[in-house]
């Protein structure tokens, strides 16, 4: 690997796909840790939702959006925004591909979750996809 | 932040000056005459779309329902075009203009009107004779807006 | 070619003629035709031009990365300005939802004499019905046949027994006819630019070509698409603006509302053609409806990394389902505050010219990009052609509010 590879390029902003190949959201933030001062600081968490994105735009824009975010999300998680453990990143090449399905993430895409359960998926013929 | 909350005043600033500036009244007398041209030359075109709508329904061109609604297109506009020009004020020396202008425009709305309640009631008949009414509206119009092109009254 | 392929190759065909003219075309060519002749047909090929090499650009895009354009401009540019172009293209097309949606309900309103806002909410509903009920290419086909009723336009021209000459000679000399400014000229220069060339045709072409399942083996049948559809578009806006010359410039009657756009056609060809025109003009509209709506949907889905579109049943696109049924409602709500849906169309069409070259420019980029694009990176023609159009769209949206403003919307 000769390019110079930044995480800016390879991994955030990209989006996220889970082990059925179900779209779910972007990378919008990452989490680093620094183990121990010295050390090469790691990723240990990949943030997803817009609550993260509206803390890394910042200014009024990024404010607004993780305040509606917040109040937008199906589970109240006092930790803050939506995280996803790196262990469950597998290949990121081109999109960021996890190695579990959504329903083994309970707090990721909470408001999809919400509406396809009480909104969408009380109208008749929710299920159907087009052939 | 400071910066951009300026700029974003600024432009919001100069987005009202500009809508401002569109909607301002005219002033002077030149700017007068030139909005009392604009306002005639609309008129005489809705009372012309009105006669080629009529004209059109008589000769079976298009339907009775395209008629009437071209027709109510074309009075709404007037009413409109009239109402807008006799809200500005004109100047000391114009006020002659002003008068001409209005009374045409209340002479065409009333036409229209009279055109538009004759279609709701089905009485096509008579709508024919009714576009020859707005015939010689729509030429003194024409001959209004060429008077105030040219300066005169 | 088998029938199926056949048929697959004429209906997106017709989608992209269909997705060219909406009520912006229908209600700006009529009133330039009126007021400025065959004038400013050079815009109109300009435009097919420069949406069909965008559209082309977009597309290949998708096929090559399987996913749509405006999702990798998130990816390459940065959240920061893919927020600036997501808000101002919401704000453009959520106006356009409303004036594509009036746009049917002026078409019923032509056919039954019964006042359009009562149409509104029934347009709406149709809508939302259909879109909940038929897969993704149905509805394309459904209104792609109907909107080839539009050419019914080129047939009333000739119907009209014009003087080719002087058609001929309007077409060809390019500045305002006598009685009519420069400034107003420029103006609808500007307004049929915003008009024809609209940011939701190329992210629709493209989000399409995902709903299709395009690959790169789909290439030649998605440039057929593009270089007849959009074409052919073209020649249909020339049509109405020739008609509009014919019938309204001698005259000196002005354009504004859907009405006397289909008027000319009755002259020329009687009850029927007005019929067929309005049937035309209810598919154009009402397939502009869907597009824009669909536009405003992937927008926000691509954005967000939501999943979305038609290819899964739409609980599980359940963000995505709802943001379009949201902003159809807000349309609606807009449309029944009564407010002119013509207005609203000139304002939306003046700031999508704004917004242009901010939506080409990213596209002009990632199609270039070597890493994303691998062999079907943008060659010489794509881009002298994009970076043309793109040096045309800046101009334009630096014109285009100072015009607004100077000459009144065109008034003066």
């Amino acid at each position: 690997m000769t390019r110079h590879q930044s995480v800016r390029f390879t991994l955030l902003d990209q989006q996220i796909i889970d082990v059925d190949d179900r779209r779910i959201g972007r990378v919008d933030d990452l989490l680093w840790e620094q183990p121990s001062p010295g050390e090469q600081p790691l990723i240990t968490h990949v943030l997803v939702g817009a609550q993260a994105l509206g803390d890394r735009l910042g200014g009024i824009t990024g404010w607004l959006m993780a305040h509606v975010a917040a109040r937008l999300r199906g589970t109240t998680d006092p930790e803050g925004p939506t995280r996803v453990p790196t262990q469950l990143v597998g290949d990121h090449q081109d999109l960021v591909r996890l190695r579990v399905p959504l329903s083994e993430l309970p707090q990721v895409a909470g408001l999809e979750r919400w509406l396809a359960e009480n909104v969408v998926g009380r109208l008749p013929g929710a299920g159907d996809a087009d052939q | 932040m400071t910066r951009r909350v300026l700029a974003l005043v600024a432009a919001a600033l100069l987005v009202a000056l500009a809508l401002w500036y569109g909607q301002a009244p005219p002033r002077s007398s030149e700017m007068y005459r030139k909005r009392a041209e604009e306002t005639v030359q609309a008129m005489r075109s809705q009372a012309q779309v009105a006669t080629f709508w009529l004209r059109a329904a008589s000769a079976g061109r298009v339907t009775r329902e395209a008629a009437t609604v071209g027709i109510e297109d074309a009075e709404g506009d007037a009413g409109a075009t009239s109402a807008e020009f006799a809200g500005w004020d004109p100047p000391a020396d114009l006020v002659g203009l002003r008068d001409e202008v209005t009374d045409a425009g209340d002479d065409l709305t009333d036409a229209l009107a009279d055109v538009r309640i004759a279609a709701h009631h089905g009485q096509w008949g008579r709508l024919s004779e009714a576009a020859g009414q707005l015939d010689p509206l729509a030429d003194r119009l024409a001959s209004l807006g060429t008077r105030v092109r040219e300066g005169g009254r | 070619m088998k029938p199926s392929k056949l048929l697959a190759f004429t209906l997106g065909t017709l989608s992209a003629i269909g997705g060219f003219i909406d009520i912006g075309d229908l209600v700006a060519d009529a009133l330039v035709g009126a007021r400025f002749g065959l004038a400013l047909a050079w815009v109109t090929v300009l435009s097919v031009v420069g949406i069909a090499c965008y559209a082309e650009m977009s597309a290949r895009i998708t096929v090559q990365t399987r996913r749509p354009a405006f999702d990798l401009i998130r990816s390459r540019l940065g959240p920061g300005y893919a927020l600036a172009g997501l808000l101002g293209a919401l704000a453009v097309t959520g106006l356009l939802v409303m004036a594509e949606l009036s746009g049917v309900a002026l078409a019923l309103q032509l056919a039954t004499s019964v006042h359009y806002l009562l149409w509104v909410p029934v347009a709406a509903a149709l809508v939302l019905v259909l879109v909940w009920v038929l897969p993704f290419e149905t509805m394309e086909r459904i209104y792609g046949l109907l909107g080839l009723t539009m050419l019914v336009f080129v047939v009333a021209v000739w119907h009209l027994i014009p003087d080719w000459f002087r058609l001929w000679s309007s077409a060809t000399t390019p500045a305002p006819p006598a009685g009519e400014t420069w400034p107003a000229y420029l103006f609808f220069v500007v307004t049929l630019i915003g008009a024809q060339m609209t940011p939701y045709e190329m992210f629709f072409f493209s989000s399409g070509a995902v709903e299709s399942r395009w690959g790169p083996k789909d290439l030649t049948e998605m440039r057929v698409n593009v270089l007849v559809g959009f074409p052919l578009g073209g020649l249909l806006a020339i049509a109405i603006q020739a008609v509009a010359f014919l019938v309204f410039f001698d005259a000196g009657i002005q354009v504004e509302h859907l009405s006397e756009t289909v008027l000319p056609v009755g002259l020329a060809l009687g009850k029927i053609g007005l019929a067929i025109a309005l049937i035309g003009v209810f598919a154009a509209t009402f397939g502009a409806t869907l597009e824009t709506l669909f536009s405003t949907g992937y927008q926000l889905a691509q954005y967000f990394g939501w999943s979305y579109g038609k290819v899964q049943p739409p609980a599980q696109a359940a963000r995505f389902t709802t943001s379009i049924a949201s902003m159809l409602l807000l349309a609606t709500a807009l449309a029944l505050t009564t407010i002119n849906p013509i207005t609203v169309t000139i304002v939306a069409v003046v700031f999508s010219a704004t917004l242009l070259p901010f939506t080409f420019l990213p596209v002009l980029l990632v199609g270039n990009d070597q890493q994303v694009m691998g062999d079907l990176a943008n060659g010489r023609l794509s881009n002298a052609l994009g970076t043309i159009t793109l040096g045309i769209s800046i101009l334009v949206s630096l014109a285009a509010v100072p015009l607004l403003v100077l000459t009144r919307a065109g008034t003066s």
